[in-house]
């Protein structure tokens, strides 16, 4: 029913791409990141929460055809559905159902509930498609709460000692994430104008982020001391961080939990904190698809791949763009966004 | 424990001096426990706990208790470049429940020499599934000999400063004590009135550092002397109250391995002389080598004494009849020095001599004529230098020779520990003995960002085969690097 191809992952009967990265007709969308929703495909079709940012980034002229999580439609005698995949606001897995024979594709996602993303579903497959961007036994996350309250402190403790924290943080899931669970009782929290775009949009969907538009006004007259800003991690470094006086910058990121990594990002204050599955995470979202084929995708996928064979999976690899330095099962990084 | 690991997980993640001295005496103001704190500063100058398990039985348990495949492990490995990492990061759990101190662990990995395999196994299972990852990795790599860390010892001096107010001059004197974390009371450590082992304890080393070619420029004779800098032990004669001890400046005592010093016991009066202990024979030193290999010997026959003796070049005095000089100019110390010299007159003892220069260019001159003499470059002192702890670059310099050259084949190429594992950045390099290519260097650093990536790249494109995490190259790139 699908086939890999150099354009992405092609329904065949439905003739229509999943998160594909070459122009296509009719693109099925599994969330807004820039990795998964590319622009110049004719047609998209993805979750209804994810339209707004999708159009943003995408343009406002693109056609966009959008549905609820759980809601079945047919393209070409395929029934199609997205079901949430935890990994950001709007992100879904779309499982496909054609003859009988269910298929099911990740996205990107996360088991545990973060607070503001819709919280990820298992969905009973024959066939799964996974990522695995952290597809190695030494990445385990530790609960959100427990991360949260190691973010909160170090603020707390800068705040008192007059230092401003810095956050690095993806624009669309981390910045929402960390705003939504934050102690807002320690301080302000400003953010990046990249972030507040969103921010906006989010905002009308109905999401209650706090407003800490930074404007350049703002940045040449306000005193930041105590507050907590949240940026881009291209705004950290620049000229703009430096208007906020003594400040301590943090990186939050599933990669922080390395240590080459933190040294090579040059993140003295790494906190693990990811919007993708852990190993336990992966290994628990195979588990409940009931599936009995596996592919893997988006990370360390010959390593995951061959591992779930020694478990008696029948896996394989998806070739992706994204794992292009894959020939000895080493990728290159990739974005925890 | 956790307030340890967490400052260790910090300093590991910066390579600002300021940050790592905050982070340091942040821990010791807020550690109230002292036996940690004084374990804490033994650790970061490099002192380790006894009881080492080898890593393979650590990599072996692991893959027992997380239930993992070894060739998982061992890519996940390849990831960190770090078992003791590998390891925290796998097996850390939730559950942190442990209230046990750093000095606590420490103990227990000390019992580890004697105890049964059972027994160390529990040890080592209590601690996976009681302490918080950063911890568990503190616990591993001190269980296998592997607790390491770069700090400079300045920067460990002055973050001791920084919290207990103290004079940098005297804190840098007494970390260099004999001391051991097992033996000593934080109060002990830096209490300064009570000096009764005072008679065998060095001064802070005088730092030197690498001259850069535009400040070259700036020497004239003047203001400065010129000595050759020679290729040996440097360490301090420290002669008090006639009794004699010799230091390196790796804080060993090495008075035992040096029977011809004896002589200055008694007679020559007090004094302690910084200098460069070489092996002279004819006219100049010899290989260096030599004589860290007698030195590492047990006993010393009469042959080897004859074959490598031990001769001590003398650079500065910085105590004399009990009173500290560091203080007076270089000029000062120096014409004291000769005249103590004068007194000893000895053979063993030699007086590091002064360059005559007139300009800069016969300063180059001089350092390119250094191997002829012995030496592997100059040292540049201003003649108003004092010998403090602290850092004064401006007033000592070495010159050091141009490396020499080698053509050697690369051999082996390893991913980065430290850049991650895009990049091959560890060398192995070898050396043609008719047709076997003998390996002779490992190199880690030398080369710059930009060549790192091409040599990746060159390797990556020529790869001709690949086994498992290996892969293999056939020849054809030349590279230059120095080491």
């Amino acid at each position: 029913m699908v086939r890999f191809t150099d354009k992405g992952i092609y329904c065949i009967p439905g003739d229509f791409y999943i998160d594909p990265w070459r122009r296509v007709d009719k693109a099925v969308i599994t969330h807004a990141h820039s990795d998964h929703a590319r622009s110049g495909h004719s047609q998209y079709i993805t979750v209804k929460e994810s339209i707004p940012i999708m159009k943003f980034r995408l343009g406002s002229f693109i056609k966009v055809c959008g549905y609820s999580y759980g809601e079945s439609f047919t393209i070409r005698g395929v029934k199609v559905s997205f079901h949430p995949a935890g990994h950001i606001i709007g992100s879904a897995q779309v499982r496909l159902e054609y003859k009988g024979e269910i298929w099911v594709v990740s996205g990107d996602y996360k088991l545990e509930n973060d607070g503001i993303s819709e919280p990820f579903e298992p969905v009973k497959c024959h066939t799964f498609i996974t990522e695995s961007t952290f597809g190695l036994p030494i990445f385990r996350w530790q609960p959100q709460q427990n991360v949260i309250s190691d973010i909160n402190q170090w603020w707390k403790s800068n705040a008192e000692n007059g230092i401003v924290s810095v956050i690095a943080a993806y624009s669309l899931g981390k910045a929402q994430r960390l705003l939504y669970n934050l102690d807002l009782s320690i301080g302000q929290i400003y953010t990046h104008a990249a972030i507040e775009n969103i921010h906006n949009i989010l905002r009308l969907q109905g999401y209650k982020l706090v407003e800490g538009h930074i404007s350049e006004n703002k940045l040449k007259t306000q005193n930041f001391t105590g507050s907590l800003v949240l940026a881009p991690p291209a705004a950290i470094g620049s000229a703009w961080t430096e208007k906020f006086g003594i400040f301590e910058e943090a990186t939050v990121s599933g990669w922080m939990a390395v240590k080459s990594i933190r040294k090579k990002r040059n993140a003295t204050r790494g906190f693990v904190l990811s919007d993708h599955a852990d190993w336990e995470g992966l290994n628990s979202a195979i588990q409940f698809t009931g599936a009995d084929k596996i592919y893997v995708t988006h990370g360390y996928s010959e390593i995951y791949a061959k591992f779930l064979r020694e478990e008696r999976y029948d896996a394989d690899v998806v070739k992706t763009e994204f794992s292009g330095d894959d020939e000895s099962g080493l990728i290159s990084e990739r974005m925890d966004e | 424990m956790k307030t340890f690991s967490e400052m260790i997980r910090l300093l590991e993640g910066t390579s600002d001096s300021i940050q790592k001295i905050n982070l340091i005496s942040g821990y010791l103001t807020s550690e109230k426990n002292d036996k940690d704190r004084v374990w804490a500063i033994g650790l970061l100058l490099g002192i380790r706990p006894t009881g080492i398990i080898p890593v393979k039985k650590m990599r072996q348990w692991c893959i027992g208790h997380v239930g993992i495949p070894i060739w998982l492990y061992d890519f996940s490995h390849q990831i960190t470049g770090d078992h003791a990492e590998t390891i925290g990061l796998m097996v850390a759990s939730e559950v942190q429940n442990n209230n046990l101190y750093l000095h606590n662990w420490i103990e227990k990995i000390q019992q580890v020499q004697k105890a049964q395999d059972d027994q160390i196994r529990e040890l080592v299972m209590h601690a996976w599934s009681s302490l918080e990852n950063d911890s568990v990795y503190i616990f591993n790599k001190l269980i296998t000999g592997q607790f390491r860390i770069k700090i400079s010892k300045n920067i460990i001096v002055e973050a001791v400063c920084k919290t207990t107010g103290q004079d940098i001059n005297a804190v840098s004197y007494h970390l260099m004590k004999d001391w051991h974390p097992d033996q000593i009371y934080w109060q002990q450590l830096f209490n300064f009135e009570n000096s009764e082992s005072r008679i065998s304890n060095p001064y802070p080393f005088s730092k030197i550092y690498a001259i850069h070619s535009e400040e070259v420029e700036t020497i004239t004779p003047e203001q400065w002397v010129a000595l050759w800098l020679w290729d040996g032990i440097r360490c301090q004669l420290i002669v008090r109250k006639g009794e004699i001890h010799i230091r390196t400046m790796g804080e060993e005592l090495i008075t035992n391995k040096l029977p011809e010093f004896g002589f200055l016991q008694g007679g020559y009066g007090d004094f302690v002389i910084e200098g460069v202990m070489v092996s002279w024979i004819g006219d100049k030193p010899i290989d260096s080598e030599k004589l860290l290999a007698r030195m590492s010997r047990k006993y010393i026959t009469k042959k080897v004494f004859q074959s490598i003796p031990a001769v001590f070049i003398a650079e500065d005095l910085l105590e004399e009849e009990m009173a500290d000089i560091r203080f007076e100019s270089y000029e000062e110390r120096r014409s004291r020095l000769k005249n103590l010299m004068a007194r000893i007159n000895n053979p063993n003892v030699l007086l590091s001599p002064l360059i005559e220069f007139n300009d800069r260019f016969a300063l180059a001159y001089h350092r390119n004529k250094a191997r002829e003499t012995g030496a592997i470059g100059l040292i540049l002192k201003k003649k108003t230098a004092k010998q403090r702890a602290d850092i004064v670059p401006e007033e000592i310099w070495e010159w050091k020779n141009e490396p020499y050259t080698i053509d050697a084949v690369l051999i082996y190429a390893h991913r980065s520990l430290i850049r991650g594992n895009h990049f091959f950045s560890d060398f192995t390099f070898a050396l043609w003995d008719g047709d076997n290519l003998i390996p002779v260097a490992k190199a880690f650093s030398g080369l710059g960002d930009d060549e790192i990536i091409e040599i990746s790249a060159w390797i990556k494109s020529h790869k001709i085969e690949s086994f498992g995490p290996c892969g293999e190259c056939p020849s054809g790139l030349s590279i230059r690097t120095f080491i």
